[in-house]
């Protein structure tokens, strides 16, 4: 139980993103008038997707170092990849690489390295669209995760574990999500446990943000409680990312645990989930 | 009497990768050239980026065939901005060669992010009529550059010991970037030389072992001889050091010129 397993093409890793699309996630994002959650998410998926794939990619092609599964629930609980991906569970990362649902081209401005700014064209792939509909049926998502996920250890009984990453605004109207998240937690392979990561982006005033607590203490809500204890004590090479990286300051028992309506905590907490500490 | 140079070259990916992914490059190469026209140059291409590989072969291939002069009297500050221009024409060369329609998204995104290699390259002067020269050599990067005479290490450059390689030196970038400038990253050394001298260029994993080596006092080209002349394995030798962790797992390279008089 080390959390030290190399990840390499012959022992990959696995994530999963987890990502409630019900009909709440069409509300705005505190501070972004007119930018709805589910917009906010999506775009932090696709990014983190992207740039999973840049770290793997190679001049001969995409080497497979993980597997990349969504999941979303709402209206209905399944995959969510849109386009060529649809309907798949898991995927290797080079066909996430290989079939985007379409690359969209935005112009950014740039240094043009002499002092001036040109336009540039980007290509952003996208694989995940923005959804808000439904009901939350969270424990019937985290039972299709552990599922997929039991799977996949099977095959893979000494990768390094597989990362979860859920993203949620509410409630769960399945009934109480603790015992779903704590058998999800349960899952291992020879190299530690599944990790899993809550992202509650509270629609609650007045809530202060908090990323990585220690203990549940500041938190008043239930749903937050519930989410806190479903969520994995960070790895020792994580916690470096997030000190080293990201101008944290967490010790030993931090968790994976966020609870804010700020996106740029969520994409914090997708960079330290998802980055490997022993790539090949 | 005629000076010319011995060269010979071994290589290996890194344990676990298949040979077209080895990332190492060097130039020239294994064959007998003449000591005053012939530069050298061995260059490691980050793993981190996509195509560290085929900036590192140009990079070595672009050294070897340029017309630099590194001259033993020269400052500091005239090599550095010799080598920035070569640099330059280096990374237009290298761009132009790269059809950016062909490449799938996340290989242009990658092209635009750039491709890293370190520099460990070396020329001769040697007058035809002398049995002694000078040998000049820069680097960029922990790439390195070692002399034996009479069975000892004369010359170590630009490390001189194995505590000093970590995993994130400057590397050459293929796109030059606002304020990064290459003064202050760059190494020049110029040393005299003998005809019996060995010369060895080697990436960073294997330089590290072979600096451990010395400083328990042991004579590790003796380990590398047999393997330049085929009477050994690289593969054999790496597989041992591996399994001791005597060596971390990378590609590794190991060029050894020798001065050859022909009467």
């Amino acid at each position: 139980m080390t959390y030290s397993a190399e990840i390499s093409r012959s022992n990959p890793t696995c994530f999963m993103f987890l990502i409630d699309r019900s009909g709440s996630m069409g509300d705005s994002v505190p501070a972004q008038e007119g930018r709805t959650k589910a917009d906010a998410v999506a775009a932090a998926i696709n990014r983190l997707l992207q740039n999973l794939v840049i770290r793997c990619a190679k001049e001969e092609g995409i080497r497979d170092y993980f597997s990349v599964g969504v999941v979303g629930y709402g209206d209905h609980v399944g995959p969510a990849f849109s386009g060529p991906l649809a309907g798949r569970d898991l995927v290797s990362i080079s066909e996430v690489g290989n079939s985007p649902a379409r690359v969209d081209v935005v112009a950014k401005k740039t240094d043009d390295g002499a002092g001036g700014i040109i336009d540039q064209q980007i290509k952003m792939p996208i694989w995940f669209d923005p959804i808000a509909s439904g009901g939350t049926p969270m424990c019937q998502a985290l039972e299709l995760a552990k599922t997929t996920l039991q799977n996949w250890i099977a095959q893979h009984p000494t990768s390094f574990p597989p990362v979860v990453i859920h993203i949620t605004d509410g409630e769960s109207t399945d009934g109480d999500p603790s015992g779903a998240l704590q058998s999800l937690k349960a899952l291992s392979t020879q190299d530690g446990n599944l990790l899993v990561f809550n992202v509650h982006i509270s629609s609650e005033t007045g809530t202060t943000p908090l990323a990585f607590p220690e203990s549940a203490n500041q938190l008043s809500s239930k749903y937050s409680q519930i989410l806190f204890n479903g969520s994995s004590i960070l790895t020792p090479f994580m916690r470096s990312v997030a000190n080293d990286q990201h101008g944290l300051n967490l010790s030993d028992g931090a968790r994976g645990f966020v609870l804010n309506g700020d996106m740029v905590l969520v994409i914090q907490a997708l960079d330290i989930g998802t980055r490997p500490s022993n790539l090949r | 009497m005629n000076s010319r140079v011995a060269i010979k070259t071994v290589f290996a990916a890194k344990y676990g990768n298949a040979a077209i992914e080895y990332e190492d490059a060097f130039f020239p190469d294994s064959g007998s050239y003449d000591i005053t026209g012939i530069r050298c140059a061995v260059c490691d291409g980050a793993t981190e980026a996509a195509f560290s590989g085929s900036w590192a072969r140009h990079l070595a291939r672009s050294f070897g065939q340029s017309g630099l002069q590194l001259s033993a009297h020269q400052e500091i500050g005239i090599i550095e901005e010799s080598i920035d221009e070569f640099l330059g024409v280096a990374r237009e060369k290298w761009i132009s060669t790269i059809d950016r329609s062909s490449l799938p998204w996340y290989a242009e995104e990658q092209l635009d992010r750039g491709a890293f290699a370190t520099l460990v390259g070396m020329q001769f002067t040697l007058p035809a009529t002398e049995k002694a020269g000078i040998w000049t050599s820069v680097a960029v990067g922990d790439s390195c550059l070692f002399q034996v005479r009479q069975g000892s290490l004369w010359a170590r450059f630009p490390l001189t010991q194995s505590d000093q390689f970590n995993t994130s030196p400057y590397l050459i970038s293929s796109k030059k970037e606002p304020g990064d400038d290459i003064a202050g990253h760059l190494s020049f050394t110029s040393r005299e030389l003998e005809l019996n001298d060995t010369f060895y260029l080697m990436t960073d994993a294997i330089s590290c072992w072979f600096l451990k080596q010395v400083e328990v006092g042991g004579a590790p080209w003796e380990l590398l001889d047999p393997i330049l002349e085929g009477k050994d394995s690289l593969d054999s030798l790496l597989d041992q050091l591996r399994r001791e962790r005597e060596i971390r797992n990378d590609d590794v390279t190991v060029m050894r010129i020798q001065i050859v008089v022909e009467q």
